[in-house]
């Protein structure tokens, strides 16, 4: 690549006057979305450190009590945000924040970023990732156009071909040019506010750098995808009209109104169960509170597994071991209703991953909160995490419940700061990166593709 | 003026569109340093011609070479060789004439410093004034000025000039016509399909007549006198 | 027909037999279709699972009042109050099962709304603080953040897209290939040229909106004779805002622009008003009309509940003395249940909390007030939003909701409270040797939910200040091409 040459292209884009203001003012809007999502970061993982070491100091000094009331009283866990969420908040606005821990429960995550926030937030992509996946390739569209077909309009091109340049070398030093500007303008201030951000917060590591470049670079590979789109239509369409008209209908399709489609497609065409049905479900298969009958049953059922007849015979306390009883049932109710409307979710990602074959900006949509750590995959690590951690935490209360009592008749010994300190405090961790990007074969998919059609399309360009 | 080992041969060169014959079994050669004018009515086939030289268009017969290189085979290396000025020579109006100049000479694979592209854009005829001016207010001389400054820049075998003189004043055309001799001069050949039959006799060594793309009529412009050729030249496209 | 009228007769006809304006109008359809289609599919979805928790409560109630009866039965151990439907106080906690049901109107399937975000479906429980719990019925969170393809996103997003689009290359044709000297050279101003052939395609566009907007809901199940009010409403909003489109893409090309500069101007207004207000808007408004972290709530009702549970004699105590029904009672209150505790502490944790959740609601109303101000300036914002108002899928139908839940739950409360508080004062004597404590039985008169919905014509007075705007909007455009064009280019 020549130096001097790329430098005279970006001399052509910058004395552009609209095209490059137009650039600059979407550079702009990417920085302030970028700031406004930083500074939302900024407050909520401040209340959520505040109310998480609260709820620690919570636990602790409960005082003395009966164990089972300590599981019902329990904590809130709350989801830390992904250190760089500032870059693509992904599906973190729409999930719950905070889960209750509570005895017999697996509950939903609550308080939802999103239902606090007035209904404007949803309609403005008030995220850098959306700007950059939606808007930006409509920007690339028309530098490309004014690369290949407003230049053929012009003559220059004609021009530039006569002196004797291979056609594919004079696209790709255009194409080098437009994806430059938009990576100089675009990701590189948003990469620098996201490792500065990182700097800020304490929370840069390798895998925040990895995750950062990463993100960095598959923006970076849909802006190339982008441009080439639009330089073989410009290329290939020979009246601008025209040219312009596709360009723009392409964005509309491929950009405004197949993610969206897509992601509806996916939830119409694989419905998930209604939050109705798995309620139902669980209140039938796992009751909080059981009745009369089925108390008699478990009761029957424990002396039956410790082969005895009367509960005074009983090695474990009989409340205690009710209580174990059927929060272990519970686990198995949960995991499997639970669990399996959880994994629906997951397949529904993956085949939402899948239709990135068909636009590159669903592709990307589905790459980036994964590269960042904000998609349902990272969400779901966070409510297992917190799911194992409350039955854990419910297990040691049951089995302190369980302990036989010293004679018989005697009261059971309540629990102090000593049996809730042996609870860990909550901490969640990330899933590893590799396990992020289903839609990274897609995306690559497009670049060979938009490759290899460009070189077919340049073979035949005439200015 | 014959050529020992042309810088252009076009052999039995033939180019359809929808069936219509654009050229037809063109055959033609030029020597370093003669200038070729290729006249003929609007649609006769001089620009599908110079597009076909330029390897912008395949032909479906025949063989076109440069220096000995067929065109068809590598237009891209073949095009290095010659340089092309169209009837209007269109530059990024957001640049200077210098930097149209160092833009399109990078393209070509020229590497020039300042003083030299100051030197080509003066001996082109621009201005030193109008140098670093942008193009958008240059007139389509001035223009013309910068591509034949481009031209000569890439120190090309062969100069094809499309319709060079075409909306230019008398006296920018006899600037142009004393370019043309001097990149004649420094062994250039130079084909140039145009319109404008008093410009041949002043510049052209040789000239043809081009009817439904069929060379109909060659000869030495010396053998000529203006109104020769000019009743030449109307018998033949009437014809 | 004079001559002008022979000119829009033969624009309307250029347009007829424009393939690229049939392709795009054709798109246009086909993603009305899905969008109507899409929105009905979510809400049938919702309505169902309505339909089946009500049939699951009363199936509930059902079981209740027959484990309620059998319990009836002479028993040596007495029921635990807690699996006693018979019990008052047992049954006000652990058995009782209402819920609130918004059903969908029947212009639904127009906009999707809120309706995928706030719940349709609600618990309602007589401890929950202030009436609603904060729940909400799953839905993919993917879906949400990328946003559904619903009928309000293609009219208010899509549809301009596509009649810029038309506008800015059929009005520029002439202007691409150099002929427009010589349409200027005919005996024409330049305001009936371009403004007939502006007439033209708006009339098609108009013609062609009313119809797939009419058609794609008739493919989403949507009876026009169930909503007519709102139906002619709809369609008022969605051509009004079509013609603001269309005006503002004529003031543009009356600046006879090319058609690459028509749609790059077309282009960034679309981006402006579409998602540059709103984002802009959205980061003024959390920066001005602030409240702290939702989350804060988790801390304040913790802290409250375990104020509320330290004090709690000293909480009972007061209450019984306030009340001369139970004062004398006052050496009761150790030997309360759980459940009867509750309906004196819940009131204080309430009282208590009642500030903050003021506050929370204060901003939420600003916030929502806001927004409405700024689909002033943001068309597409205040189109969604009157979209989503009638097909009641909106915030303050919502809100409406919201209040009558909490006013039910506190019907509830007063139903309960006062018969678990009387047995207190007067307990039901146990039937001897009974299983059960046969304090309740009243089951068939506990209240069901009825939402009050507003009224169809107030559904469409809300949405009339957009419309107007719309039309005066549209109006003030017209006159600024109209001054425009009254001379041709001079660059001709």
């Amino acid at each position: 690549m020549n130096w001097r040459l790329l430098l005279l292209e970006f001399t052509l884009l910058r004395r552009e006057r609209r095209v490059w203001w137009s650039l600059v003012a979407l550079a702009l809007l990417v920085v302030g979305a970028c700031l406004v999502t930083a500074q939302e970061q900024i407050r909520g993982s401040a209340a959520k450190a505040d109310i998480a070491a609260a709820e620690r100091q919570r636990w602790l000094g409960q005082g003395v009590k009966d164990p089972h009331s300590a599981a019902h009283y329990s904590i809130y866990a709350l989801k830390t945000s992904p250190a760089l969420s500032l870059l693509d908040p992904g599906v973190d606005p729409y999930v719950g924040q905070a889960v209750w821990l509570e005895a017999h429960h697996q509950n939903d995550g609550l308080y939802r970023t999103q239902d606090e926030a007035p209904v404007l937030q949803r309609e403005g992509l008030a995220n850098p990732a959306a700007l950059l996946i939606s808007i930006a390739p409509l920007f690339a569209f028309l530098l490309a156009f004014r690369a290949v077909a407003l230049e053929r309009e012009r003559g220059t091109l004609r021009l530039a071909l006569g002196v004797g340049t291979a056609p594919l070398r004079l696209i790709a030093l255009k194409a080098t040019a437009c994806v430059g500007v938009l990576v100089l303008l675009l990701i590189v201030p948003v990469g620098l506010l996201g490792a500065a951000f990182c700097v800020r917060e304490g929370t840069f590591s390798t895998d925040t750098t990895l995750r950062l470049a990463l993100w960095c670079m598959a923006m970076t590979v849909y802006f190339v995808i982008v441009v080439m789109i639009g330089m073989i239509v410009a290329a290939r369409i020979t009246h601008g009209r025209a040219a312009l008209a596709t360009l723009f209908g392409l964005w509309t399709v491929l950009v405004l109104a197949l993610p969206r489609w897509a992601s509806d497609a996916v939830a119409v065409s694989w419905p998930l169960p209604s939050t109705q049905s798995v309620q139902q479900a669980l209140q039938e298969r796992a009751p909080a509170y059981w009745s009369a009958e089925q108390g008699a049953s478990q009761h029957a059922a424990l002396l039956a597994r410790h082969g005895v007849q009367r509960k005074e015979d009983l090695p474990v306390d009989l409340r205690g071991a009710e209580l174990d009883m059927a929060e272990r049932h519970s686990h198995d109710v949960f995991d499997e209703v639970l669990g399996g409307f959880y994994d629906q979710v997951s397949e529904q990602d993956l085949v939402h991953s899948l239709l990135g074959w068909i636009s590159p900006a669903i592709a990307m949509q589905s790459l980036s909160p994964a590269l960042v750590g904000s998609d349902f995959a990272h969400h779901r690590e966070f409510i297992d995490t917190a799911e194992r951690y409350r039955r854990d935490l419910v297990n040691r209360m049951n089995a302190a419940v369980m302990k036989p009592v010293a004679s018989a008749g005697a009261a059971q010994p309540a629990g102090d700061a000593a049996l809730w300190s042996q609870v860990p405090e909550f901490r969640h961790s990330r899933p590893a990166l590799w396990t992020a990007p289903t839609a990274l074969p897609a995306l690559v998919t497009w670049l060979v593709a938009g490759v290899l059609l460009l070189a077919v399309t340049l073979r035949r360009l005439r200015p | 003026m014959r050529p020992e080992s042309p810088v252009l041969r076009l052999q039995a060169v033939t180019k359809s569109f929808a069936g219509r014959p654009a050229v037809d079994e063109l055959s033609l050669e030029l020597a370093a340093g003669e200038v070729y004018a290729l006249l003929g009515p609007n649609g006769a086939g001089k620009t599908t011609t110079l597009n076909l030289i330029l390897g912008f268009d395949v032909p479906d017969k025949g063989t076109i070479e440069v220096g000995g290189s067929c065109v068809t085979r590598d237009p891209v290396a073949v095009r290095a060789r010659m340089a092309y000025l169209p009837e209007t020579v269109m530059l990024h109006p957001s640049l200077s004439g210098m930097e149209n100049l160092h833009y399109f000479s990078l393209l070509g694979g020229t590497r020039l410093c300042a003083a030299q592209m100051g030197r080509l854009l003066t001996e082109a005829g621009l201005p030193a004034a109008a140098h670093s001016q942008r193009t958008a207010v240059y007139s389509k001389g001035m223009r013309q000025k910068v591509g034949l400054a481009i031209a000569l820049a890439k120190q090309a075998e062969l100069l094809l000039l499309d319709e060079p003189t075409s909306g230019l004043d008398v006296s920018a055309a006899n600037e142009f016509s004393q370019l043309v001799r001097t990149a004649s001069g420094r062994g250039m050949a130079v084909l140039m399909a145009t319109h404008d039959l008093s410009r041949v006799t002043d510049v052209a060594h040789r000239l043809g007549v081009l009817r439904a793309g069929r060379l109909v009529f060659e000869s030495a412009t010396a053998a000529l006198s203006p109104a020769d050729l000019e009743a030449s030249y109307l018998r033949q496209i009437a014809a | 027909m004079n001559r002008w009228g022979a000119l829009l007769v033969w624009e309307l006809r250029q347009f007829a037999g424009n393939p690229v304006a049939w392709i795009v109008l054709g798109l246009l359809a086909a993603a009305m279709a899905w969008g109507a289609c899409s929105g009905a599919s979510l809400h049938r979805a919702q309505s169902q699972a309505l339909a089946v928790e009500s049939q699951a409560d009363a199936a509930w109630l059902a079981s209740v009042k027959e484990r309620a009866q059998q319990y009836t039965r002479p028993s040596a151990e007495p029921l635990p109050y807690w699996q006693d439907p018979g019990d008052v106080a047992g049954f006000s906690r652990y058995f009782l099962r209402r819920h609130a049901f918004k059903p969908h109107l029947p212009l639904s399937p127009l906009a999707v709304g809120v309706s995928d975000l706030q719940p349709s479906r609600v618990p309602v429980k007589l401890e929950t603080l202030f009436g609603i719990a904060p729940v909400y019925d799953f839905e993919p969170p993917r879906v949400l953040m990328s946003g559904r393809f619903d009928l309000g996103f293609v009219i208010a997003f899509v549809m301009p897209v596509a009649i810029v689009l038309l506008i800015g290359l059929l009005t520029t044709f002439e202007r691409d290939r150099g002929m427009l000297r010589l349409v200027a050279a005919q005996p024409i101003s330049p305001r009936r040229w371009l403004g007939i052939r502006v007439c033209s395609i708006a009339a098609w566009l108009l013609l062609v909106i009313a119809l797939m907007l009419g058609g794609a809901l008739w493919l989403a199940g949507v009876d026009p004779a169930a909503a007519p009010v709102e139906l002619a409403s709809a369609m008022a909003l969605v051509l009004v805002y079509a013609l603001f489109w269309v005006a503002l893409s004529f003031a543009v090309v009356a600046a006879w622009p090319t058609a690459a500069g028509a749609l790059g101007t077309l282009a960034a207004i679309w981006i402006l008003l579409c998602l540059c207000v709103p984002l802009l808007g959205s980061a003024i408004v959390l920066g001005t009309v602030r409240a702290p972290s939702a989350l804060y709530r988790i801390d304040a009702l913790r802290r409250v509940t375990d104020a509320v549970e330290a004090e709690r004699q000293a909480v009972l105590a007061a209450a019984f003395a306030g009340r001369a029904d139970l004062a004398p009672h006052a050496g009761q209150i150790g030997r309360l249940d759980y459940a009867t505790r509750q309906t004196f502490l819940v009131p204080e944790r309430e009282r208590r909390l009642a500030a903050q959740q003021h506050a929370v609601l204060n901003v939420k109303e600003t916030r929502e007030r806001a927004t409405t101000l700024l689909g002033f300036v943001s068309p597409s914002l205040g189109v969604q939003s009157a979209l989503a108002t009638l097909a009641g899928t909106d915030m303050q139908r919502h809100r409406r909701f919201e209040k009558q839940v909490r006013d039910f739950q506190l019907h509830l409360r007063d139903f309960f409270f006062s018969r678990i508080q009387q047995q207190i004062v007067a307990p039901t004597p146990r039937p001897p040797g009974s299983y059960s404590r046969q304090n309740f039985s009243e089951f068939d008169a506990i209240a069901h939910f009825r939402f009050q919905d507003a009224s169809a014509a107030s559904r469409a007075t809300a949405v009339l200040p957009v419309t107007l705007w719309l039309l005066a909007l549209s109006v003030g455009l017209v006159g600024i091409a109209a001054r425009r064009l009254r001379r041709w280019p001079a660059d001709l």
